[in-house]
């Protein structure tokens, strides 16, 4: 966190340092500012989805416990990724792109074992899942140098904000034998960042092509409050730290 | 750390597939299954209930107070007070940790009306939980009862010992005689039926092929609900043992799972199994004792006693039954007073609330008379036995068959041709203005010997 505001306030000086001295060209363009829109799509694979937890009998008369067992599996999805936002030249060779990002994910399922009972002797195994779809919204800020021309290698860091639905929970647990916990739906909002290197390709006057690897942690995501049959009991299942290695190819509209 | 989380994923998914391994199936908070011996009724006629029983075991290793049954399906109701079942299921109930004693306790639950097994609705099914309702257990075996409702025109049959067959009349409302008499629809497919009788249901019409005391088999027809005809009638024997003696009557318990086979030739009841689907017999055998050609079986309090009328002596056998097995037990003469005493006892009455009880003298084609006593409704014994008012005027009195109403009385003359009908006194239960009960010249039978109203 430190280190990518200091790495922002870093790029900010330099733009504004070079800004008076610069001529800036790029791209056949006279001007040092442009609009930049991206569209995207790519892959994103996801590590050691789902988290283990047990809730424990507090009241021996009446309680059951529950373990979950997560898979933690490895999942791959596709995302969608947008940009809105203004790019600074601020060298003959360097610039800084600065704007808005929108990133949603596809669905990844969380699955795993239930064990439930009052005791060990009339506990039963079950399996459960659920689903957590992710929309990032963050502050993009894209550092990038030029190449014959033609090439931009770029850094890229971004501030925001994650929301993370968890929904869709699902279990095998007969409903006409027994009860379990039910959990509702829930959207997290959450603390998020990305950091991602990549590179950008004129391919027209205002066209470029984008190929990049961002990491992106998106905080927690959790599923909403508990229910056994009528009863609204504590806890929830929860993934802290959902991380995302990301595979994008864009297409950036330079105005 | 992820060794960790893996030494636990693995230790956690061996103990659950040793678990699903030992338990071949669920383990539970409790087991609840149909309690031993008994099965799930399928079929309840409107108005009238029936009970289901199961076995709730406390599954964990330690004792569980206030446990309570939390949801039941429509047109169910759980007894919490029966004296035949000294471990019932309370409103509230502790059970022993499991594998000892008290570790289990029989859930009597009353039927009132149809109860669909596959409700899609969990709380429509039986759940049975610790305090608090958030852990509890349902059953496998899942209630599934079809409501039946008879047709509402009164119709009797009667069985033509003489003739082979049953005869199908309509009743005239008010009067009660018997009008447009015909056959039943099969024909002479029987062998000298004593008695008929329907199963709870009365979707099943049973007779027993006496044939002279050599006859061996019972046969079933089905009842056609809209012209009352019967049909399909068939061997009941469903593998083997439902071989009888001079099988004279058929009783059936209240959820029609169980079958009592009069043997008139061997002088015993045989219990047997019925199914349900098929109306077969099985898993006959011996039951109660101290019987001298039993004719007609009927059931009081409940089905908690029998009577069971002994047409070689003088005598009406009263048992208990055993409401899981349905065996009778501890038979003895119902005679209370010394006055009930009888000639020739086959076939047998009660009123509704079963105060009293009319007895038909048959005597094997001798007697003339129809006897009428008291019930001590506590222990069950025949008491005040006297005539019934109507005199000596039977020839060979066999079944005898109060309407729902209790103000008229069918007897069927064996001996003769005609079924008599006789006006009953409210009060006293004594019978008067007894006349042929034929209302248009075509209630003529040939040795009526079983009359059943419907």
């Amino acid at each position: 966190m430190v280190a990518v505001l200091a790495i922002s306030l870093f790029t900010s000086q330099i733009c504004l340092a070079d800004s008076k001295q610069t001529k800036i060209s790029a791209s056949n363009e006279n001007s040092s500012l442009h609009a930049i829109v991206s569209l995207g799509g790519g892959v994103v694979f996801s590590q050691n989805m789902g988290q283990s937890q047990t809730f424990p009998i507090i009241n021996p008369v009446i309680d059951s416990f529950y373990i979950y067992t997560a898979n933690h599996s490895n999942q791959t999805g596709g995302l969608f990724d947008s940009f809105l936002g203004v790019e600074w030249l601020f060298q003959p060779k360097w610039a800084l792109q600065m704007g808005l990002g929108y990133v949603r994910s596809g669905n990844f399922s969380v699955k795993g074992s239930l064990l439930q009972g009052a005791d060990i002797q009339s506990a039963d195994q079950y399996s459960y899942n659920y689903t957590i779809v992710t929309n990032q919204l963050v502050a993009e800020s894209k550092l990038r140098y030029q190449i014959k021309e033609r090439f931009y290698p770029y850094l890229l860091l971004g501030l925001g904000e994650a929301f993370n639905t968890a929904h869709g929970y699902n279990t095998n647990v007969p409903p006409f034998l027994t009860f379990t916990r039910e959990y509702k739906n829930n959207t997290q909002n959450t603390f998020s960042y990305t950091a991602g290197v990549g590179f950008d390709i004129d391919v027209a006057n205002h066209l470029r092509l984008g190929l990049g690897y961002r990491f992106a942690d998106l905080g927690t995501a959790q599923l909403g409050r508990a229910m056994i049959d009528t009863s609204s009991v504590s806890g929830t299942l929860s993934q802290a730290h959902l991380q995302m290695n990301e595979v994008i190819a864009q297409l950036i509209f330079v105005i | 750390m992820i060794y960790v989380n893996y030494l636990q994923r693995v230790s956690l998914t061996l103990f659950g597939l040793l678990l699903l391994i030992s338990i071949d199936g669920f383990a539970l908070p409790f087991s609840i299954v149909p309690t031993a011996g008994t099965s799930l009724p399928t079929q309840v006629l409107s108005g009238q209930t029936v009970t289901a029983l199961y076995t709730v075991m406390n599954n964990t290793a330690s004792v569980r107070v206030g446990n309570y049954v939390k949801y039941l399906p429509p047109n169910v109701t759980q007894a919490t007070s029966d004296s035949q079942y000294p471990d019932l299921c309370g409103s509230t109930f502790t059970l022993n940790p499991r594998g000892t004693a008290g570790s289990s306790c029989t859930l009597e639950l009353t039927v009132s009306g149809a109860v669909n097994g596959n409700d899609p609705d969990p709380h429509h099914h039986l759940f049975v939980c610790f305090p608090g309702g958030i852990t509890c257990a349902g059953t496998l075996f899942a209630l599934n009862v079809a409501a039946l409702t008879p047709p509402s025109t009164n119709r009797a049959y009667v069985s033509n010992y003489g003739a082979n067959t049953v005869s199908l009349c309509s009743v005239t409302a008010g009067t009660g005689k018997l009008i447009l008499c015909q056959d039943s629809g099969v024909g002479a497919v029987f062998s000298t039926p004593i008695d008929i009788s329907f199963n709870p249901a009365r979707t099943r019409l049973y007779a027993g092929n006496f044939n002279n005391s050599d006859g061996t088999s019972v046969q079933a027809c089905s009842v056609n609900w809209t012209t009352g005809t019967l049909s399909g009638c068939a061997n009941v024997d469903g593998d083997g043992s439902a071989v009888f003696s001079g099988p004279s009557h058929v009783a059936f318990n209240s959820s029609g799972t169980k079958a009592y086979v009069s043997n008139l030739a061997s002088s015993i009841i045989s219990l047997c199994s019925v199914n349900l689907s098929t109306g077969k017999l099985t898993n006959c055998a011996s039951t109660g004792s101290g019987f001298s050609f039993p004719v007609e079986l009927k059931f009081t309090t409940g089905y908690t006693r029998a009577y069971i009328g002994n047409a070689a002596s003088t005598t009406v056998s009263l048992c208990s039954v055993n409401s899981i097995t349905g065996k009778l037990t501890g038979c003895a003469n119902s005679d209370g007073d010394g006055s009930a005493a009888f000639n020739g006892p086959a076939f047998l009455a009660f009123n509704a609330d079963e105060t009293r009880v009319y007895v038909s003298d048959n005597n094997s084609g001798l007697g003339t008379t129809v006897t009428l006593c008291s019930v001590n409704l506590v222990t069950g014994k025949l008491s005040s036995c006297q005539d019934s008012g109507a005199g000596a005027i039977f020839t060979s009195p066999a079944s005898v068959n109060l309407n729902p109403a209790d103000t008229l009385i069918y007897i069927a003359n064996q001996a003769g041709t005609s079924v008599t009908e006789c006006s009953v006194n409210a009060t006293t239960g004594l019978l008067s203005g007894c006349t042929n009960s034929d209302g248009d010249g075509t209630a003529v039978f040939s040795g009526p010997a079983g009359i059943i109203l419907n």
